[in-house]
């Protein structure tokens, strides 16, 4: 690829971001709408909307180069390197101080979050604002773009650290403030989320004004002339044309599928070879699908990121042969096909003309064929989370290899755990399983009582390790990441 | 080029359209410190923060400004003491002082602001003219009454401390310039249901004491006079809307700012100004379809709906967007005996209409959008159990 008279190698750097602009490939229109943002008088914040792996990181990267290139601003890039469970509103401002001075050249010590014996100090909302504007100003006609990833990951551990909830609460506060104040304070708030905000509390927000002021992206897979561009870079020889349709329909357009995808032929091409064919593509899915970083993605996506319900919605229509019948999706119950939503507009499901679903990603489907001990499926007999083993039909109970006793209240509510493993079961949805007859006399101390039995037949060194306990809520199982293969 | 101001509010008074006479009801009142409290009373989206801004920068602008106080990130401030650190230091800066100038406030002092005498030595020490005026400007106050986000004992504290501010200190001359959604008088259950027996008591005198004080300036949706303004000052003689357009815009928008200027944004989106001369029925209708699709204005109404109607008010709206025409009290009440109290409450709130015995929604749009909403039927069945849409979205006439 040739620009301005320098010559560029593409890069093909899976499964990393990607970091420069020459190695993006894609989504010119969503470029073009950050950069036509950035170069207002008053730009408004982003919100990039995407999926697990659709290229949000990318995406931002690329969005701000580009940007950089075009505006008559200096766009300078502000991050912020915080774990969600760091997100102490302290630790958020500290940060964004550290990351402002570095950008503008100014001792962290020599801002008001430091008083003259060097100790932090409390300020107001109006100062804290103050400093930003004046740290921002010493360097003229900069825009300032503050990048927060997974907005929704930090929202999310507020929902479960109870420690954290008023200081994400505080640290939205303040994005908010950035975002409303953009044209004063020459600072971008650009959030990615992969969650759309609908999907959440909108009280999680606080004030909704980030979301509102901002200038919503939403990422979608690939179309098909993008997805070619990808062969024509990446792909060391040629495809027939109906390898390339086998391609489409293995990834769905997801770019991360597409590149693992090619990463496997690239490292296994062999020189001379005649075009690719779907039957070699079908070939070498297992072992596409044995790499690490499919397996991670499979994993995240399957078991931490979909709910129950979609997952059982993917296995049953892969137990069905691959669809589902539209006299099938209409005879579900609504709960179903409002969850369908997220699969449909994410592309993980499709919709075809005659209304009936299929998996959208072939290579999901291989997943589940190759691996049929997976456990999402309400149908399935074993449950098994990282060591602990639930066998449906007998109702044993194991961990770590270790037998475990349990009553048969015990068992149900494992078994409602595993059945929705990192998502919150609430007290409601306990007394329901467990005092079906009977649950309006039941006590939440009656609840616990089987919780810290559980928690010491497990034998946890943390007693919180699988069980998480949200307070005034119910509990989560977590830590548990499930890979059927090592069964 | 024209400026919508959207979804931004406005911050430049020649961008901002009518509510002239409130207008000149703040100005007077934060002018002459006759009322010290000023209360911008409105819904959600009606325009309380751009009404707001142009008063400040009306107040900024005059011969002899008041020093003038903006706290912002209203949500981030849960007691009394983190209040008072605010409008101390919110202070210092508008008096123009330095950070040196105006001292740090230790750790260990924090707490003592709570004191009334403390905060006012302090607030006194700062001003270099106490004789002159100064305007603290909250917007949403509300947020901080909020009792499910901070507890009962501190808003008795903080209302205590505004009624210190605007009542009992007579040497210093605080006038709070506030937006609210709502009042909490005793017609709002939500906020006294949360605050118990002995509290209730002395939030009723302070409330009741601050309320004899205040200014209330109610902020209601456009009438279509005022909505042909609005497009007169917005187009600025680029566009015309015809007869049947502006009867269109104001029968979707209800004459609520935030909705008309959505509209009117899909609008310039769609066919560009420079192909609007003149603007027809159909092409705001063209508007609206495109505005119903806007995910991030469905966040908005979702927001609106969810946290800012009572159960009773969302079965009613639910009803109407189910049925698309009017209802009368006597159906409205088969569906519950609180129903016809909350339409009484929407009307008020310039959600609905009244028309003899007959309800209906003031702004299609949001009846449209509501019809439409991912959750609706979901939210429909919870709220009236056994309903059956009859919604036309069911029969694929989705615009």
């Amino acid at each position: 690829m040739q620009t301005w008279g320098v010559v560029y190698t593409m890069e093909f750097n899976f499964p990393n971001p990607v970091r420069r602009m020459e190695d993006y490939i894609g989504r010119k229109d969503s470029l073009d709408e950050v950069c036509r943002n950035l170069m207002q008088q008053t730009p408004a914040s982003i919100l990039v909307i995407g999926e697990y792996r659709t290229g949000k990181t990318s995406f931002q990267n690329v969005s701000l180069l580009q940007a950089d290139g075009m505006a008559q601003n200096k766009i300078i890039r502000l991050d912020i390197r915080l774990h969600p469970a760091e997100y102490f509103f302290d630790r958020f401002v500290r940060e964004l101080f550290q990351e402002l001075c570095s950008k503008v050249g100014k001792p962290l010590e020599e801002t008001i979050l430091f008083n003259p014996a060097g100790s932090i100090m409390p300020i107001s909302n109006s100062l804290l604002l103050k400093e930003i504007r004046d740290l921002t100003s010493r360097i003229s006609d900069a825009l300032f773009v503050l990048c927060i990833d997974d907005l929704d990951l930090i929202l999310s551990a507020k929902e479960i650290t109870s420690d954290l909830s008023v200081d994400i609460y505080k640290v939205i506060g303040l994005l908010n403030a950035l975002s409303e104040k953009t044209g004063e304070l020459r600072v971008v708030v650009y959030v990615t989320m992969q969650q759309s905000p609908e999907q959440f509390q909108i009280q999680s927000f606080g004030s909704p004004a980030l979301l509102q002021s901002s200038s919503w992206i939403e990422l979608r897979n690939l179309t098909a002339p993008e997805s070619r561009k990808f062969i024509d870079h990446f792909l060391p020889g040629e495809i027939t044309p109906q390898a390339f349709q086998t391609l489409m329909d293995l990834s769905g357009g997801n770019p991360f599928l597409i590149k693992l995808i090619l990463k496997w032929f690239r490292d296994n091409w062999k020189a001379g070879i005649s075009p690719l064919t779907p039957e070699e593509m079908y070939a070498a899915i297992p072992a596409i699908l044995d790499s690490p970083q499919a397996r991670l993605f499979m994993t995240t996506l399957l078991n931490e990121l979909l709910s129950s319900r979609q997952r059982e919605l993917l296995h049953t229509i892969h137990a069905r042969g691959g669809m589902m019948e539209a006299d099938v999706v209409a005879s579900l119950e609504r709960e179903y096909q409002q969850e369908a939503e997220h699969l449909l507009r994410s592309g993980y499901m499709g919709c075809r003309q005659d209304g009936s679903w299929v998996i959208g990603m072939g290579l999901i489907s291989g997943w589940i064929q190759s691996h049929r001990g997976y456990t999402g499926s309400l149908h399935t007999r074993i449950l098994e989370l990282d060591q602990l083993i639930i066998d449906r039909k007998t109702r044993n109970v194991s961990c770590r290899g270790r037998e475990i006793r349990v009553t048969d209240q015990e068992y149900l509510f494992l078994e409602l755990l595993c059945q929705k493993r990192n998502e919150l079961v609430t007290r409601e949805d306990i007394t329901n399983k467990l005092w079906p007859e009977d649950c309006r006399g039941v006590e939440n101390s009656a609840i616990d009582q089987i919780v810290s039995r559980i928690r010491a037949k497990l034998g946890e060194d943390d007693p919180h390790k699988y069980i998480q306990t949200v307070h005034g809520k119910g509990f989560i199982l977590r830590n548990c990441r499930f890979d059927a293969s090592d069964m | 080029m024209i400026n919508l101001n959207f979804p931004q509010p406005v911050h430049d008074i020649s961008n901002f359209f009518n509510h002239g006479q409130e207008l000149k009801q703040a100005q007077d009142a934060l002018r002459s410190g006759s009322k010290r409290l000023v209360i911008v009373v409105g819904e959600r989206e009606i325009g309380k923060t751009s009404f707001q801004n142009v008063t400040m920068e009306w107040l900024r602008e005059l011969n002899q400004p008041p020093y003038l106080v903006d706290i912002p990130m209203i949500g981030n401030i849960q007691t009394v003491d983190e209040l008072a650190l605010e409008i101390l230091q919110g202070l210092f800066l508008a008096t123009g002082q330095t950070f040196a100038d105006m001292g740090f406030v230790q750790p260990e002092q924090l707490q003592t602001l709570t004191d009334p005498d403390i905060f006012r030595q302090m607030m006194l020490k700062g001003l270099p003219d106490p004789s002159q005026p100064i305007v603290i400007r909250i917007d949403e106050f509300d947020t901080i009454l909020n009792p499910g986000h901070i507890s009962q004992e501190n808003i008795h504290q903080i209302l205590s401390l505004v009624r210190h501010l605007v009542v009992a200190w007579k040497d210093i001359h605080v006038s709070l310039f506030l937006s609210m959604t709502y009042i909490p008088t005793p017609t709002e259950p939500a906020f006294w249901s949360a605050i118990s027996g002995n509290t209730r008591v002395e939030l009723f005198s302070i409330i009741g004491q601050l309320l004899q004080h205040a200014e209330l300036i109610p902020l209601q949706p456009f009438d279509l006079d005022g909505v042909r303004n609005l497009v007169e000052g917005i187009f600025q003689g680029k566009a015309h809307l015809d007869g049947d357009a502006l009867a269109e815009l104001y029968s979707m928008g209800g004459g609520h700012p935030y909705v008309t200027k959505l509209i009117l944004h899909n609008l310039v989106g769609l066919y560009g100004v420079e192909r609007m001369e003149i603007v027809t029925a159909n092409m705001v209708r063209h508007a609206v379809g495109e505005a119903l699709q806007d995910r991030r204005m469905a966040f908005v109404f979702a927001n609106i709906y969810q946290v800012h109607f009572t159960e009773d008010q969302k079965r009613v709206m639910l009803l109407l967007a189910d049925r698309h025409k009017a209802i009368s009290s006597g159906e409205l009440l088969s569906h519950g005996e609180n129903t016809v109290r909350a339409a009484e409450e929407l009307t008020r709130r310039g959600y609905l209409q009244r028309n003899q015995q007959q309800w209906s929604v003031r702004a299609h749009f949001l009846h449209q959008w509501l019809g439409q909403w991912d959750l609706f039927k979901l939210e429909l069945e919870k709220h009236n159990p056994g309903s059956q849409s009859t919604s036309r979205f069911d029969e694929g006439q989705h615009q």
